[in-house]
């Protein structure tokens, strides 16, 4: 394990460029910094962890990645593309081609069923072709193929959590963000989720960003980044870059 | 004790969500309103006719017939008059009446009394303020109401021509006590002295005019008595007193009011259904706290008086603005009849009308929304463990017994339902068809709403494909779980029912009677008419004229017997034999149309023969067989006619025949005719004003004022029952924005999700706009179909004419229905759209 300060360099290869973000929520006379002065790059292909305590500001940092609320100051590219200052139409046709989410709470549209919570984003970006095989295909490696009729009701909360991973990489996202995701689980059930969220996330070649505060869970990442009242704290390697073939 | 506890809890939960509650607030509150309106209006008109029963009818007694009287009649009752007080007469018909300065004529009621003593009771408003003795001092003198000096374009102080004399206008006609008891319409009238109306010329044998003898009784005059008197000495009479406000029109109002008071129940039960909807939703948002408060160790009683306490608060608020609105309508009451009637009761504020109102209003909310209320008792406290499954935790299955609160609710609905419609219809029987007829619509609406919405399923399935993302949401929407879609197509299909079986009735009644009537294509008809091949020369003489006039005879007349035994001798009843005393015979050449020859065969066009035909319902009611001769007595001349056709007569014969006679066979008496012609619209007032001329005592209507009054008289009635349908479609709105306002939140988290999953706003909009046209469109085609086929039952039994099936009609409504569907679902959910994905989503 090593610390470095010069991961931004590789800009060609950076999927997503923050640089002097910053949230403030004004309620006078409250003013809140949430997060301040954030700078950091993630080349593709990462699995990077964001730690932090609670009220860190790490959930909202991967809110602001996503195009989900506005920023304060500070930019955003997305695989090339400045968010900052985008339209909210136009965040969403992105978010459906770029990215992959999964919740804490899972998210899934309670009067949809299993496979047509998975079928959805697929559906939104209005993509060409027949997205049900690879919808039955996800639902199938993660263990759900018979569970594709039912409503979210009808499943367990881990079954739930692996809708919404199949859901996550039905448009073959080049991002996936996971935020907290084994957070409502048990051991059992959160491992197991895990395990199908890394192993999905191997063979899809996704840029991984998962927040956490779980160090268990950051074990298994890349690199860590620890915030702390709104800043960077600490941003480590775990291991070597994976090799996508793309480093200058 | 708890109670405390459960207010505060109670309150807290309303204040929560104010805007949700207002809408069941006015859900209630559009029901009770229009029954409070309804019946307070019914009880305080009612009261008025008691109150002014002397004025209305302008004496203690009134006997009213539409046959002329014989003089031997007139002197009879003038005998019986002498023994119980004083008597007056009051004739009125309808003429037409000239001026100089307005060149048609116009058709007016002439109505003449004796000026020294009429009106026994009440006052006359004229202008100037002097009696109307003075007014009509002379027998060439008018007093004429203000509508009539418009039209006719004079002032008092000029002229108008009425049956060929000239009479001075000496004052205006602003009031009468007595206007209802004629029967005649408003508009155009005129006060004429008894020996003015004989200087008109109009009144002569076989005239239709209504006589009133009006009676001013001595005290303590045995009242009885002098009915029995009276009904034996004038045949057909219909007589009323002061005990009885004011008969005809009081049975009017109590049919009225019964019939509106059982629309308005509809309102109410719509209005309710509505808070049945708001109050599920409302507690599947609640399952969460429920199961909270469980866990903690609520009981389900406790909890279940908690929202119990909700209700009655929301059902007491819905009442009391009921109420208002109640009086509102009640307001309003009078100005929708003001045309008809000339006496309206003042506006008084009755308590018992409002708590009626009120008590039907809380029992309707608490009655319905008793199955969801029942629900809560099956709420486990786990479900507090399995956050986010809330929403559709009242769609899983249940045990039997766990649905048997819901049945019982359903159950107690029903018989409470019953009661409310038995008191508001005032029998068992009414009550009974009512909550029948309400079932068998409820049931039929809810069979093809879930029928239209498996057959949707199915379409989405086998055509998931090839439609478009946003439309398979919007039509998976419609019967995704948790989803109100059929309660919703029930009560928007009851209000479009309502509104478009009014509307296509109207059409069928006006098509009806503008393609029927004395000669089909005649848009001018002329009324008493005497010399009838001169009249018709005329006017077939005039240019703008197309085709031959034609002309129907009538004349009263006396059976004197059948077969050679006296009337008085038959084999009938006393009532029968009465009816025998006048009986009214038309005369024909050919079949006419409308009537269907039953037995024997009908005469020769141009026969002088006397013969007679009868309808069938004559024929049972004076037991009559073909070959019978039976005698007549027709102004002086007796005619032995036998008896050769038997006919049934539709209700579509443009003529009331019952007795029929060859024309010729009574050419030398005094017929009285009515005709109809084609006239090219453009030439009516040129033929108006020769006829008027010619023959004054003719009365000329055209087709466009006989369809104006038509018109008026349908409005009239469909103004009062389609402001109550558009009641039952704003309590349908109400239920749908209340129903998407109910999964609000959950709207609200399928918004944050489906941005973050890629969707735009256009997409998203897309999605619910489709949801809720495909709703309102299937209301308006469920509603617009049951219309139509109510319309057509209704105009085959009742109108006996043929409905066919009106598309246009259906296709209006299905996008009406539809735009109200979008407007009422948006009005509830446009701000949800400009939420932040990550506010609501890190709200969770």
């Amino acid at each position: 394990m090593f610390k470095t300060d010069t991961l931004s360099s590789t800009v060609s290869n950076d999927i997503i460029q923050v640089t002097r973000l910053s949230k403030i929520i004004e309620n006078p006379p409250n003013r809140v910094e949430i997060l301040r002065d954030v700078t950091f790059s993630v080349p593709r292909g990462q699995f990077l962890a964001i730690m932090g305590a609670s009220g860190s500001g790490k959930s909202t940092l991967l809110g602001l990645i996503a195009g989900l609320d506005t920023v304060t100051s500070g930019s955003i590219v997305l695989d090339g593309t400045d968010i900052t200052n985008m339209r909210e139409d136009a965040l969403a046709r992105l978010r459906g081609r770029k990215i992959g989410f999964v919740f804490q709470s899972y998210q899934l549209v309670p009067t949809l069923t299993a496979e047509e919570n998975i079928l959805l984003p697929a559906e939104l970006s209005g993509s060409n072709g027949d997205p049900r095989p690879r919808a039955r295909n996800l639902l199938d490696r993660v263990g759900l193929s018979n569970r594709g009729h039912h409503y979210p009701v009808q499943l367990s909360g881990g079954e739930q959590q692996r809708v919404a991973l199949a859901r996550a990489f039905v448009t073959e996202p080049p991002i996936l963000m996971a935020d907290e995701p084994t957070g409502n689980l048990d051991s059992a059930n959160g491992q197991h989720v895990l395990d199908l969220l890394l192993q999905l996330n191997r063979e899809e070649k996704t840029t991984l960003i998962l927040v956490t505060h779980d160090p268990r869970l950051a074990e298994n990442a890349d690199r860590i980044i620890s915030l702390h009242d709104g800043r960077i704290f600490s941003d480590e390697l775990a291991r070597p870059p994976v090799s996508t073939g793309m480093e200058l | 004790m708890f109670l405390r506890t459960a207010s505060k809890i109670a309150a807290r939960e309303l204040r929560a969500s104010p805007a949700k509650f207002l809408f069941v607030i006015l859900a209630v509150a559009v029901g009770v309103g229009a029954l409070t309106g309804v019946k307070g209006f019914g009880y305080a008109f009612k009261g008025m006719l008691l109150r002014n029963a002397k004025q209305l009818i302008a004496a203690d007694v009134q006997a009213q017939t539409w046959n002329a009287p014989t003089p031997e009649q007139i002197e009879r009752v003038q005998q019986i008059a002498s023994h119980y007080g004083t008597l007056t007469r009051a004739t009125e018909t309808i003429s037409m009446a000239g001026s100089q300065t307005a060149r048609v004529p116009q058709m007016i009621s002439v109505k003449a009394v004796d000026p020294s003593v009429y009106p026994f009771y009440g006052t006359l408003t004229l202008q100037p303020a002097r009696s109307l003795a003075d007014l009509l001092a002379n027998d060439s003198s008018v007093v004429a109401t203000p509508e009539l000096l418009m039209r006719l374009k004079v002032h008092p102080g000029d002229s108008i021509r009425l049956g060929g004399k000239d009479f001075r206008i000496t004052g205006t006609l602003l009031g009468e006590p007595d206007r209802l008891a004629s029967g005649f319409g408003p508009g155009m009238r005129i006060l004429i002295s008894r020996s003015g109306l004989d200087r008109t010329g109009l009144i002569q044998f076989g005239s239709r005019a209504a006589q009133r003898f009006l009676f001013k009784l001595k005290p303590n005059v045995n009242l009885d008595q002098l009915k029995r008197e009276l009904k034996s000495t004038l045949p057909r009479v219909f007589i009323s007193d002061y005990r009885e406000g004011s008969p005809i029109v009081g049975k009017a109002i109590d049919n009225t009011t019964t019939f509106l008071s059982l629309v308005s129940l509809i309102a109410l039960i719509v209005g309710a259904l509505g808070v049945a909807m708001a109050m599920y939703s409302h507690l599947q948002q609640r399952m969460d706290t429920i199961a909270t408060m469980k866990a903690v160790g609520a009981q389900s009683n406790q909890v279940l008086k908690i929202y119990l306490i909700q209700t009655l608060w929301l059902g007491i608020a819905g009442g009391l603005i009921g109420v208002a609105i109640g009086s509102l309508v009640q307001k309003s009451f009078p100005w929708l009849i003001q045309r008809i009637f000339s006496l309206l009761p003042p506006v008084t504020w009755d308590w018992s009308f409002s708590l009626q109102g009120m008590s039907l209003g809380i029992l309707a909310t608490l009655l319905f929304t008793l199955p969801p209320l029942l629900n809560i008792r099956n709420v486990r406290p786990s479900l507090v463990f399995r956050r986010n499954m809330a929403d559709a935790a009242l769609e899983t299955r249940k045990h039997w017994r766990e649905k048997l609160p819901s049945l019982a609710g359903a159950l107690l609905i029903l018989i409470g339902l019953s009661a409310i419609a038995v008191w508001l219809g005032g029998s068992w029987k009414m009550g009974g068809y009512f909550i029948a007829g309400l079932l068998a619509s409820l049931l039929v609406l809810a069979l093809i709403a879930a029928a239209l919405l498996a057959s949707l399923r199915k379409f989405v399935k086998l055509w998931n494909r090839r439609l478009p993302p946003s439309f398979r949401h919007g039509f998976a929407n419609l019967y995704r779980p948790g989803n109100q879609a059929r309660s919703i197509l029930v009560a928007l299909g009851i209000g479009v029912m309502f509104t478009l079986t009014t509307y296509l009735l109207q059409q069928t009644v006006l098509r009806e009677v503008t393609s029927e009537g004395p000669g089909k294509s005649g848009n001018l008809f002329l009324l008493d008419v005497r010399n009838s091949s001169e009249v018709t020369n005329l006017i077939e003489a005039q240019p703008g004229v197309n085709g031959k006039v034609e002309m129907v005879g009538y004349i009263v007349a006396r059976m004197l017997g059948k077969n050679g035994v006296p009337t008085e001798q038959l084999p009938l009843a006393t009532q029968r034999k009465n009816q025998l005393q006048t009986v009214r015979i038309t005369t024909a050449e050919a079949l006419p149309g409308g009537l269907e020859l039953k037995a024997g065969h009908w005469w020769r066009a141009g026969t002088l023969d006397p013969q007679l035909a009868v309808s069938d319902e004559s024929q049972r009611e004076f037991g009559l067989k073909l070959g019978d001769r039976v005698q007549f007595q027709l102004a002086g001349h007796t005619l032995n006619a036998p008896l050769v056709a038997v006919f049934h007569r539709s209700i579509r014969a443009p003529v009331r025949y019952d007795l029929v006679f060859p024309r010729g066979a009574l050419r030398n008496l005094p017929v009285v005719y009515y005709g109809a012609v084609y006239v090219d619209p453009a030439r009516i007032p040129q033929i108006e004003e020769t006829l008027f001329e010619r023959f004054p005592t003719i009365t000329v209507m055209n087709l466009a004022d006989v369809l104006k009054r038509i018109q008026d008289a349908v409005d009239q009635v469909a103004v009062v029952v389609r402001f109550l349908a558009l009641f039952a479609i704003a309590a349908g709105v109400i239920i749908l924005s209340s129903s998407v306002a109910g999964t609000r939140y959950r709207r609200i988290r399928e918004v944050a999700i489906l941005k973050t999953l890629g969707g735009t706003k256009r997409r998203i909009t897309s999605i619910f706009s489709i949801e809720f046209s495909i709703l309102g469109a299937v209301s308006g085609l469920v509603g617009g179909v049951l219309a139509n086929v109510f319309t057509r039952i209704l105009s085959e039994k009742f109108i006996e004419t043929s409905f066919a099936f009106d598309w246009p009609s259906l296709l209006v409504v299905m996008i009406a229905t539809a735009l109200l569907a979008n407007l009422a679902g948006w009005l509830a959910s446009f701000r949800i759209l400009d939420q932040r994905p990550l506010e609501v989503l890190r709200g969770e």
